[in-house]
């Protein structure tokens, strides 16, 4: 019989190589561990480990969060809330320099604010945001970076699906992780608009400022926050005061904009079938992918290749903050290749025990890899942001928008700095639960 | 034949999946408001949540894989050849057969069990065998599209608009 730990990276060398030949993750996920527990087991126990995982990892409850979420989120997109919010921001940053682009990245946090995915929001800030930019001359690269970067505030800021999936696959509490991304959501929508600011007052005509407005004006314009600033109170104020659980809040959330959206008659029926048709097919992906990860979590504690690479590490002396740059270093390369999701689900089984081996807080260690998730939603080749951006704005070349990217990843990377010196920063919310 | 098992995959993932959005939604939004108006919540709330869960999960797979809704790393396969994509494609449907053969053959071994013990939800007893025979049927289906689209009698996912 073959030595499980030898299969074990067996395993692991595999799934690497089929990731590279491009097998869909799930499936390639399903084969390698189809493979390895055959070897270990055979065909009987590997049968009813596979049956046994799925059914019970599809039957529970938390997994319809990720549906409920992304319905939600499609759904604000067709209720054109984000327009409100947009309109709002616009009225009380449009002033400033490059006041557009902050006006975009403020909606998209607050869009952020009531959604868990931000392929909605980027979708919704292309069509918005970007029509006025180019009517006010605004530099195309700057305005393109700043739509798709800006959108990945919405998956930081609570409710967020990577945050959930972080959860579900470290079991690590989901309400905290919510909270505990509030704080660096915030800081990143102040970092954003800040470099914006800086680089249109430093330059002009990059981004010029916009009309003046009255305070009346302003003022009145807040009230079109309103749904936004409800539906988050009820969900971050119900998870925060423990009437419900963070798998129930994706109900509450997208009952909530469903019910705000039928009753202002802003979707029509099949706006909300729509809605749950992208719903539907997101969930299919993730489900399956989830499904794998599962039983190949199995596989990894069967060959003790997890354990073994936690030993290795310690055994090898290494400064945790040495292991904790290579693991940001080896993300931001398969952030270049992979999808968010995909990249979360993969590496989590490997680096969480190597993370929790060496003292980090399961807490702060989520919120830093969604940050490096949100960097693979915009950096080439494939940077999902950009690709959806480039579908809603054909006529700016898909390279000028990865151009005006390129210094949000770098402000990413200095957040994670700044949260790995200050992980308070992360901390201090959920701790104070 | 082929029109019949398109159809069905496309049934199942709407009314698997769409349908049961909302129930799922309700089920939990009964089930807070039980809690915080009557003190407690519903017994059934979980259950249902669960079976419904299940559902939802398998019903909606068959169509994810005609449309070809996968997360890959797509860089190279892209750049490649022909024979490279092959190869691709055809471990791909290897892995995906594991996935659904495993599962379903697993399903079909535990029915009898099921029925014969009468393994049902904690607290409403709902009998999960009707849900086993679902992924059973499910992962049958999704068999025959998986052979179907490698010997090119279905069309492929990048052929299919907005896939």
């Amino acid at each position: 019989m073959l030595d499980p730990t030898l299969i074990g990276y067996g395993t692991f060398i595999a799934l690497v190589a089929l990731i590279i030949l491009g097998v869909p993750i799930a499936w390639a996920i399903s084969g390698v561990s189809f493979g390895a527990l055959f070897l270990i087991y055979g065909i009987g126990p590997t049968i009813s480990q596979f049956y046994t995982t799925a059914f019970s990892s599809a039957g529970e409850f938390l997994f319809s969060a990720v549906p409920l979420f992304i319905f939600a989120g499609q759904l604000i997109s067709k209720a054109r809330i984000g327009e409100d919010l947009f309109d709002t921001m616009h009225k009380w940053f449009g002033r400033l320099p490059g006041g557009l682009l902050v006006s975009t990245v403020s909606a998209s946090a607050a869009f952020g604010a009531v959604t868990g995915v931000s392929a909605a929001a980027v979708g919704t800030m292309a069509k918005v945001a970007m029509p006025e930019m180019i009517r006010y001359k605004y530099d195309v690269k700057m305005s393109a970076g700043a739509i798709a970067c800006a959108s990945t505030i919405a998956i930081m800021l609570p409710p967020s699906l990577l945050l959930i999936l972080y959860g579900l696959q470290t079991e690590t509490s989901i309400s905290k992780l919510f909270i505990a991304g509030i704080v660096p959501g915030i800081i990143m929508a102040i970092v954003f608009s800040a470099y914006n600011v800086i680089r249109c007052a430093l330059k002009p005509e990059l981004g010029p400022r916009g009309p003046r407005f009255s305070w009346r004006e302003r003022f009145l314009s807040l009230g079109k926050l309103s749904p936004v600033v409800i539906i988050f109170g009820v969900v971050i104020g119900g998870l925060y005061n423990g009437f419900f659980t963070p798998g129930e809040s994706a109900a509450v959330c997208a009952f909530s904009v469903l019910l705000y959206s039928i009753v202002t008659r802003r979707v029509k029926m099949k706006e909300i079938i729509d809605a749950a048709y992208d719903a539907v097919s997101l969930s299919a992906m993730v489900f399956a992918i989830l499904i794998a990860m599962t039983v190949f979590s199995r596989v990894l504690i069967a060959t003790r290749v997890t354990s073994d690479l936690v030993d290795l590490i310690s055994s090898a002396g290494l400064n945790m903050y040495v292991v904790f740059a290579l693991f940001i270093l080896l993300l931001l390369v398969l952030a270049m290749f992979l999808d968010a999701l995909g990249m979360l689900l993969l590496t989590l089984p490997f680096m969480f025990p190597v993370m929790m081996g060496l003292g980090f807080d399961p807490i702060w260690f989520g919120i830093v890899m969604v940050l490096m998730a949100e960097v693979g939603l915009i950096t080439p080749p494939v940077g999902m942001n950009i690709f959806i951006l480039s579908k809603s704005l054909p006529s700016v070349p898909t390279i000028h928008m990865f151009q005006g990217a390129w210094p949000y990843v770098a402000l990413c990377i200095l957040l994670v700095i700044l949260f790995t010196i200050f992980p308070q920063l992360v901390l201090w919310l959920p701790n104070s639960m | 034949m082929l029109w019949l098992i398109e159809k069905t995959a496309y049934a199942l993932g709407v009314i698997g999946g769409i349908v049961l959005l909302l129930p799922m939604c309700l089920v939990v939004i009964f089930d807070i408001s039980s809690r915080i108006l009557l003190g407690s919540g519903l017994p059934w709330a979980v259950d249902t949540g669960s079976v419904l869960m299940v559902s939802f999960v398998f019903a909606i797979l068959p169509w994810s894989l005609v449309r070809g809704s996968h997360i890959r790393m797509d860089i190279f396969y892209i750049m490649a050849g022909r024979r490279f994509r092959l190869v691709s494609d055809l471990i791909a449907t290897l892995g995906a057969a594991s996935f659904f053969g495993l599962i379903g053959w697993g399903a079909i071994n535990t029915i009898p069990r099921y029925l014969r013990i009468g393994t049902a939800s904690p607290n409403v007893s709902i009998p999960y065998w009707p849900f086993a025979a679902l992924i059973v049927f499910v992962c049958a289906l999704s068999l025959i599209i998986l052979v179907l689209q490698i010997f090119g009698r279905m069309k492929k996912p990048d052929q299919i608009p907005n896939a």
